[in-house]
């Protein structure tokens, strides 16, 4: 190949990468972006629960004041869904658990579970944030992602403890 | 089929020559990998800049300089996002500064690490959690790895710089020393033109004038054909020498078309098969000893040139060569230094399948045989040494001696310069004594 057909060949490559990029960008922009608000809202304790509405499960038994209580205070829609049947299974918070730690991962934090769950342990990835703004996002991470309203309800319904939260910094 | 196997060729060459740069890439690109693996981006442009740093990251080392920026532009566009998810961006930055610090300029390669350090210090100045470090000492580390990355790829730079120059001098300096010798060659060879073929031309017309001259007869048969030997033997050395003079003008062109090599390899003409290069290598040797024996017995010398065995067909043309012209050289030295009063010489020449070997032997003149002012011919004194140097370069050897009023000269030529099999055994080396005025080993 000539270096002028060379040229003209990378130039069009060049071209084409480059408009698909700024295309990509048009397109990925006005796609949502979760948590964003997160440290906001823990400085001033802003909470925004799922309407109640009408709607919800006939709890019953000796817990279903709890049960309703947490459905009102549910963020998300797969919190209520796994709430739905008055248990919360070990997928059901294993699931919750992955989306606590995307609103983490944001912040460049990450959870891990100890002692089978009773606990977790959160570390500093990256970034550098003071321990205020850290404990409050971690707060409102748990909230907003129903992670430790989930917990709770399944921690009281085995009876365990409740469980501790450890703090581990790089 | 061919056309594919130049491509692979073509391929193999080019992931030969950047091998350094898709070893750098393919570690940045696997630790950044693993981390998008551990910890996946959350938000879509975030995703999205990812995404394109890694594309940049594969397209390095064919594109390094284009990648090298466009990976800077993604860490430069991520610390807008505000999301700390997916790849450590400074995986692809240190490979960038790299890179850029080797392909550019020294203002091109600063410009983008002061590109990085101050893009990463506005966190650090607005107090923003996506930050590197929460303190101003924190950056001076990440700012020293910067740097370093980028100085890294700069002595790189400077190291390759430094290597083309050296072999940019280089190739001067031996473009310098073939023009000298080039030089060096045209005056010889206009000294020997002019010194030599001029005397040579004169012999040889003298020769031919003589026969003219002489009436057909019985009994000038014998002037006749001393005549007739002197104006052949006149007009192969005019011939030799226009054929040096040709070597020297254009070192690279061997248009050896003399007597001597009749037979033996003409480049007009295909490869010769193997049975015919022995059979025109023996030719050439057999001929080179007949030529001496003729030449001696003219002048009255009794003795015998024998011619043993055959050369193997791979035999190498430079050995033949060299065998002929030491059996010319033999042969003159002779006809300078035996007088028929002294006796007889032998000469036995043997062709092995590893070596020519030749051995002469002849009785030495004694001190006090002075010849008679104006008779005879002056020798040089330099040709068995220069054979021996050549003789030396194709892996063989050649001794003298003179001892017991004998002189003795043994040669073995390798018929395969360079891959030398055993040696015969070992023949002590002892310079001869000059022999009543003969010439020096």
């Amino acid at each position: 190949m000539s270096a002028a057909a060379r040229r003209r060949v990378c130039t069009v490559t060049a071209c084409l990468l480059t408009a698909l990029a700024l295309g990509g960008l048009v397109w990925v922009a006005p796609l949502p972006e979760p948590w964003r608000d997160v440290p906001s809202d823990a400085a001033d304790g802003t909470s925004r629960p799922l309407p109640s509405g009408s709607r919800h499960p006939a709890f019953t038994g000796p817990r279903k004041y709890e049960l309703l209580d947490a459905w009102n205070n549910m963020h998300t829609e797969s919190g209520r869904k796994a709430l739905e049947d008055g248990m919360v299974t070990d997928g059901e918070l294993s699931e919750a658990h992955t989306v606590y730690n995307e609103c983490l991962s944001v912040y460049g934090l990450q959870s891990r579970p100890v002692d089978g769950g009773e606990g977790e342990t959160v570390v500093t990835v990256r970034g550098s944030m003071d321990e205020r703004e850290r404990d409050g996002v971690i707060r409102q991470c748990g909230a907003e992602s129903d992670y430790t309203t989930l917990r709770g309800v399944a921690s009281q319904g085995d009876s365990h403890p409740s469980s501790r939260v450890e703090m581990r910094h790089p | 089929m061919n056309a594919e196997a130049t491509r692979r060729t073509g391929v193999a060459r080019w992931l030969r020559a950047r091998w350094p740069r898709i070893a750098i890439a393919a570690f940045a690109l696997a630790a950044t990998l693993i981390e998008w693996a551990a910890i996946p981006p959350v938000y879509p442009l975030n995703a999205l800049f990812s995404g394109i740093s890694v594309v940049a990251i594969i397209l390095t080392p064919a594109l390094p300089r284009a990648a090298s920026w466009t990976i800077i532009a993604t860490v430069v566009a991520r610390l807008f996002v505000l999301d700390l998810s997916g790849p450590n961006p400074l995986w692809a930055a240190y490979l960038a500064l790299a890179i850029i610090g080797y392909d550019s300029a020294i203002p091109v390669s600063i410009t983008a690490l002061l590109t990085v350090i101050l893009a990463e210090c506005v966190p650090v100045a607005m107090n923003r959690f996506n930050a590197l470090s929460a303190t101003w000492i924190g950056m001076v580390n990440y700012i020293g790895m910067f740097t370093l990355a980028a100085v890294a790829g700069m002595s790189f730079r400077w190291r390759r710089q430094r290597d083309e120059m050296r072999e940019h001098a280089m190739m001067l300096e031996r473009r310098q020393w073939r023009t000298v010798t080039l030089r060096r060659n045209t005056r010889l060879a206009s000294r020997i033109h002019d010194s030599a073929s001029g005397g040579l031309s004169y012999i040889a017309l003298t020769a031919q004038r003589r026969l003219r001259r002489l009436p057909e007869g019985d009994g000038d048969d014998g002037e006749r054909r001393d005549w007739e030997f002197v104006n052949t033997q006149a007009l192969a050395v005019l011939d030799e020498i226009h054929h040096v003079i040709d070597l020297l003008e254009e070192p690279g062109v061997d248009r050896s078309v003399g007597s001597g090599d009749v037979g033996f390899g003409d480049a007009a003409e295909p490869v010769t098969p193997p049975e015919s290069a022995a059979a025109a290598a023996a030719v050439t040797i057999r001929r080179a000893a007949e030529d001496g024996r003729e030449r001696l017995e003219r002048l009255g010398l009794d003795g015998s040139f024998g011619v043993r065995g055959e050369p193997p067909a791979d035999c190498a043309e430079a050995s033949v060569r060299e065998a002929a012209a030491l059996l010319g050289e033999v042969a003159a030295n002779i006809g300078r230094h035996l007088t028929p009063a002294t006796g007889a010489y032998y000469c036995a020449v043997t062709m092995g399948d590893d070596a020519i070997e030749i051995m002469e032997t002849n009785p030495l003149s004694a001190p006090q045989e002075a010849r008679t002012p104006g008779v005879g011919v002056p020798a040089h004194g330099s040709g068995l040494a220069m054979h021996r140097r050549i003789i030396d370069g194709l892996g063989g050897e050649l001794n003298t001696s003179a001892e017991d009023g004998d002189w003795v000269l043994y040669a073995r030529i390798p018929t395969r310069p360079g891959n030398t099999a055993s040696s015969a055994g070992p023949v002590p080396q002892r310079q001869s004594a000059r022999r009543g005025g003969g010439s020096t080993p």
